[in-house]
């Protein structure tokens, strides 16, 4: 096995034990990371420099015993929204091509102070809208288990680079489903946090209610120690809860005996890919074998989510994305006047799929259909919330599939917006609720495709979500298979 | 409700997008089978649900009155697309 | 209508500056006489991914005005969505005339322009949600009948 091969928490006693270098690391890995990236297209900007910067700054640290975490040293990938002080930050938009912000979000502040290394900014569906990464401006990132296939989105970028060892880790960021969709399309693991777990500080924003920061990873184990270091109250984000931060690493190793798990039949419709679902149903015999009870119980309101969801996401981005105006940032059209200059500028700065958005949401909002929809939205947002309250009173955590198939071809779903959003269609009402979901791999199809099991939790409960899925993780084999980078 | 081409036209105008005639007709379409499927909701009887704004029930997150520091001017201005005198620049507003 | 049938309301809209050290929604200073773009930060620049967070003596401010106006201070804020359900509009507008028989006598006496008091009335109650227009059609019709 490759250096770059690793986990995280395989290669960190490697550096620690002083094995090798975070510079000697670093270089590997970016020498993969070149050698498969005209193949992958995972990266916007790769920062090479900094990375052996930073690299070098590690090993002083480990070198000195000083301030060393279980990240220090690690080259990890950073989605493109994101800012990165004096690093392009571009949500994969022409609006922002070029755009150097003059400070970092927090959760790259905290990586930072953990010693982890920045190998580059990954690609991404244009301003976190999409599931499949094609609305990116700059470029199509390719799904490493098949390059014909799409990575899924938005954070697809985020999971190649990961899929595909190019960085032992990565931080994705989910408003419907963008980290656990892609996660499960390219059989890595990816966690949404609870709303409020991870500080939204310098997460350029679609949907402020929606938004999370989460870890994408090879495997659970590593995911919980990128929560450990990303999570916890922030006080530069109002949103950001006061809830104390476990130690995931040693919460995962807890024991699932007599876990209640419960399984919502809304989720496993009849006309669900067959693949799939013998997949899922398999995991969840396993945890059964494992010593969880399985429970059946019902979400009555999730057929609505995606209703809801298409109503209440474009109306705050229609509100997040009218400060890119051309004025003090970004792509700048001239105008005669300054109304034509912010016309100009938006339209040639934003992408089909943001504008579609932009404009059903400036269109719920305004005042005639303000009730119809944007209220109604947020009501049936109630329900959504209360389904979840009550099922999580009979159980501990909730499985389901994470989406209804594996990977789809370039092109697919492109015609018609409504066939794109539907891939959302399990993801959805976990960010509606707020509440905290990760996705892991359970099995491969026929056409050697990864298909991913949804773990869904309580409130500031990723404890249990981490402990359920490191358990069915440790029994199985999917997190040592590795794509093969081919077409087909 | 029926979406027009008309009222495309107008949102375009509040949201600051300029939009071609053929985008008109394309988005026209493509919204209004969105708002089709949103229309969904109308199904389910909501006459006695308060509307939930945000997933957490958090209040009064203020911070003190204290000067932080800000940045510098050049920072401020580093991505200004025109910049002139230590301004943005900007076309006419009047 | 004649010149003296007209009664004159004046309202008067005062914008004050609140004597906070810094900003709304961040740290910067709010003293005057400095060069351009020297009292910014990223929240004020209004970058991507900056996020506002309220300055806690500015609403301090806010609430000691409101009292020292004899205003209702308003428990919980949720924000600017604007009622427009007719029938919450025609409960609220019944409630508000049963409340001020005399208005009312003095409105359908020719002192129309007590209408404004009556429509403040209910937006009062309404937390300043009632949709103005909705309200004032309301009342017009209900007394004009």
């Amino acid at each position: 096995m490759e250096l770059y091969q690793k986990t995280i928490h395989d290669i960190a006693a490697h550096l620690k034990a002083k094995k090798l270098s975070s510079v000697e690391l670093t270089k590997a890995t970016l020498a993969h990371l070149k050698a498969v990236e005209p193949k992958v297209q995972s990266f916007i900007t790769v920062t090479e420099e900094t990375a052996l910067a930073q690299a070098a700054e590690a090993d002083k640290k480990i070198a000195s015993g000083t301030n060393v975490t279980p990240l220090t040293g690690i080259p990890l990938g950073i989605k493109d929204l994101l800012c990165t002080k004096g690093v392009q930050t571009t949500c994969a938009s022409k609006m922002l091509e070029g755009f150097k912000p003059p400070y970092n979000a927090t959760v790259v502040e905290r990586l930072n102070a953990a010693g982890a290394v920045m190998v580059g900014k990954t690609n991404m569906d244009e301003f976190a809208m999409g599931s499949s990464t094609e609305t990116s401006y700059y470029k199509k990132t390719k799904n490493p288990w098949n390059l014909s296939c799409v990575p899924g989105g938005s954070s697809g970028g985020s999971a190649s680079c990961v899929s595909a060892d190019q960085a032992f880790g990565s931080l994705g960021s989910d408003t419907g489903g963008s980290i656990r969709q892609p996660a499960s399309l390219c059989g890595i693991v990816g966690l949404k946090p609870t709303y409020g777990r991870v500080s939204r500080y310098g997460l350029i924003a679609f949907a402020s209610s929606l938004d999370q920061i989460g870890p994408m990873t090879k495997d659970v184990e590593d995911c919980a120690l990128m929560m450990n270091v990303i999570s916890g109250h922030d006080e530069k984000d109002s949103t950001s809860a006061d809830v104390a931060v476990p130690d995931y690493a040693v919460e995962m190793k807890k024991s699932i005996k007599g876990l209640k798990i419960g399984i919502p039949k809304e989720f496993f419709p009849k006309e669900l890919n067959p693949e799939v679902s013998e997949a899922v149903k398999k995991a969840i015999e396993q945890l059964k074998s494992l010593g969880a009870e399985v429970h059946e119980i019902s979400l009555p309101h999730s057929p609505y989510s995606l209703a809801a969801y298409y109503v209440l996401a474009p109306s705050e981005a229609s509100s997040n994305l009218a400060r890119y105006d051309g004025v003090r940032y970004g792509l700048r059209v001239s105008g005669e006047n300054i109304v034509e200059m912010y016309s100009k500028t938006r339209a040639a700065g934003f992408g089909p799929e943001v504008k579609r958005r932009i404009m059903l949401g400036t269109y719920a909002l305004y005042s005639g259909y303000y009730d119809a929809y944007y209220l109604k939205a947020l009501k049936v947002r109630r329900l959504i919330k209360q389904d979840y309250d009550k099922a999580f009173e009979k159980v501990d955590v909730i499985v389901t599939p994470t989406v209804p198939n594996p990977a789809f071809k370039f092109g697919e779903k492109t015609d018609n917006p409504l066939t794109m959003y539907l891939e959302d269609i399990f993801t959805i009402s976990i960010n509606i609720a707020g509440v905290p979901a990760l996705s892991l791999p359970c099995g491969i199809s026929k056409t050697d495709l990864p298909i991913g099991l949804q773990i869904i939790g309580k409130p500031f409960d990723e404890a249990a979500l981490l402990k359920t899925a490191y358990a069915y993780e440790q029994s199985t084999d999917w997190h040592k298979r590795k794509p093969s980078l081919k077409e087909s | 409700m029926a979406l027009s081409e008309k009222d495309v036209q107008y949102v375009a105008k509040l949201a600051r997008l300029e939009v071609t005639e053929q985008e008109v007709a394309k988005y026209t379409q493509q919204l209004g089978n969105i708002l089709g499927y949103i229309e969904e909701m109308g199904k389910l009887d909501t006459a006695n649900v308060e509307p939930l704004t945000h997933p957490l029930d958090m209040k009064n997150v203020f911070r003190e009155d204290a000067v932080k520091p800000s940045l510098t001017q050049a920072e401020v201005l580093s991505n200004g697309p025109e910049v002139q005198s230590g301004h943005f620049k900007v076309p006419k507003i009047m | 209508m004649a010149f003296e049938d007209y009664e004159p309301i004046i309202g008067l809209e005062v914008h004050c500056e609140l004597k906070t050290a810094t900003k709304l929604f961040c740290g910067c200073p709010t003293t005057f006489g400095n060069e351009a773009n020297t009292q910014v930060c990223p929240v004020c620049l209004g970058l991507p991914g900056t996020l506002p967070v309220m300055n806690g003596k500015a609403v301090e401010f806010a609430v000691k005005i409101g009292h020292a106006l004899n205003c209702t201070i308003a428990s919980y804020s949720k924000g600017m969505a604007q009622v427009s359900d007719p029938k919450a509009i025609e409960d609220a507008v019944d409630k508000v005339l049963a409340e001020n028989p005399a208005v009312v006598a003095d409105y359908k006496g020719g002192k129309q322009g007590v209408i404004g008091f009556l429509v403040g009335k209910v937006m009062q109650a309404s937390q300043g949600k009632a949709n103005p227009k909705m309200v004032n059609e309301m009342i017009k019709k209900k007394l004009d009948s």
